[in-house]
């Protein structure tokens, strides 16, 4: 009976541990920017979706495609029906994990800026993205920014031939999450 | 031949108008929108929940009003966050609140229940949905 109640205690403190070691953000903000002779394209979201493992270094953001927000309409009706195709490629994510992760102190107040390696899938296309990040670590908040380019042909996004030269073949996308203790609400 | 030409000038200015109005039209605004669905927070987290596929087919950008309790408010300087959740589920109806709906949430507090009306967006770790309102018209679901 004490070995079983001693296995429960050790199994208990691992996962607990191991939940300590993860932030969390469930409404991060991602949003992208393209300046074009046609038509300047800007969109947002604040419901990304991250998980960040402060031990491993180990990154993962999940976003919906569907959750992006235009102050057009049509553009926005474009954007999922003949770019993105969000019912077919409905989620965009990116997996990869902090190089240098000795640089970063999660537990200490401060800035810190790293490299951040790994795939990013959107319109159900994976390519290997590597980017600065800074981490400004504040009162246990850990707050991520990032900026970095994409190229649409990078991910099949197929633009009309009829507003080819017209509309940029790279987009801008700016990252901000906001990560939390996963044990809070 | 004159009536024709202005009949043509006509159309196409009636043409161009038309597309200029249809490239320059605005989101609606939701207040405007009548739900296609009225539901418990409970009842649709635990729809995604079960068949994640058959309900964004049933809920995916539709309008939808969820009547639950603000488990957690965040605002920020351009949008606001409420987690609708009974407290029992790690999963909650993520509901994110344009800039000009900060004003409207301003005095709602943790633990009120509230009616919100927002377009699905589908599933993550949490049910989402975007451009969300106070549903004042649906304070109780039934």
């Amino acid at each position: 009976m004490k070995r079983l109640v001693f296995c429960l205690f050790v199994i208990l403190h691992c996962i607990r541990a191991d939940a300590q070691d993860r932030l969390v953000t469930r409404n991060g903000s991602i949003s992208f920017y393209s300046k074009a002779p046609l038509e300047d394209i800007e969109a947002n979201t604040q419901t990304a979706v991250s998980v960040l493992d402060k031990k491993t270094g180990q990154i993962e953001f999940s976003v919906l495609i569907k959750s992006f927000t235009f102050d057009k309409a049509l553009m926005q009706e474009h954007f999922n029906e003949d770019y993105l195709e969000s019912d077919k490629f409905p989620k965009s994510t990116f997996k990869g994990h902090i190089e240098e992760l000795d640089k970063v102190s999660f537990d200490r107040d401060g800035k810190y800026t790293v490299s951040v390696a790994g795939e990013l899938t959107i319109h159900g296309q994976g390519r290997t993205l590597t980017t600065p990040v800074t981490f400004t670590i504040l009162k246990g908040v850990a707050l991520a920014d990032s900026q970095f380019d994409i190229a649409l042909s990078d991910f099949n996004v197929a633009i009309p031939s009829l507003v080819k030269d017209k509309i940029s073949k790279t987009v801008k996308i700016a990252v901000r999450l906001k990560y939390e203790d996963q044990a809070r609400p | 031949m004159k009536p024709v030409f202005a009949m043509v000038a006509v159309l196409i200015s009636l043409v161009g108008l038309y597309g200029y109005g249809e490239y320059n039209r605005s989101l609606p605004d939701t207040h405007n929108l009548e739900p296609a669905f009225r539901l418990e927070e409970s009842t649709f987290v635990n729809q995604f929940e079960t068949d994640e596929a058959k309900a964004n087919a049933k809920y995916a950008d539709k309008t939808i009003s969820v009547h639950g309790v603000a488990h957690n408010i965040q605002i920020t300087d351009t949008t606001a966050t409420v987690f609708l959740n009974d407290g029992y589920s790690g999963t909650s109806v993520i509901c994110q609140f344009g800039r000009e709906s900060n004003e409207e949430i301003k005095d709602l507090k943790k633990g009120d229940l509230v009616t919100v009306k927002g377009i699905c967006s589908g599933y993550l770790m949490d049910v989402v949905m975007v451009r969300c309102v106070l549903d004042h018209d649906n304070l109780k679901i039934k």
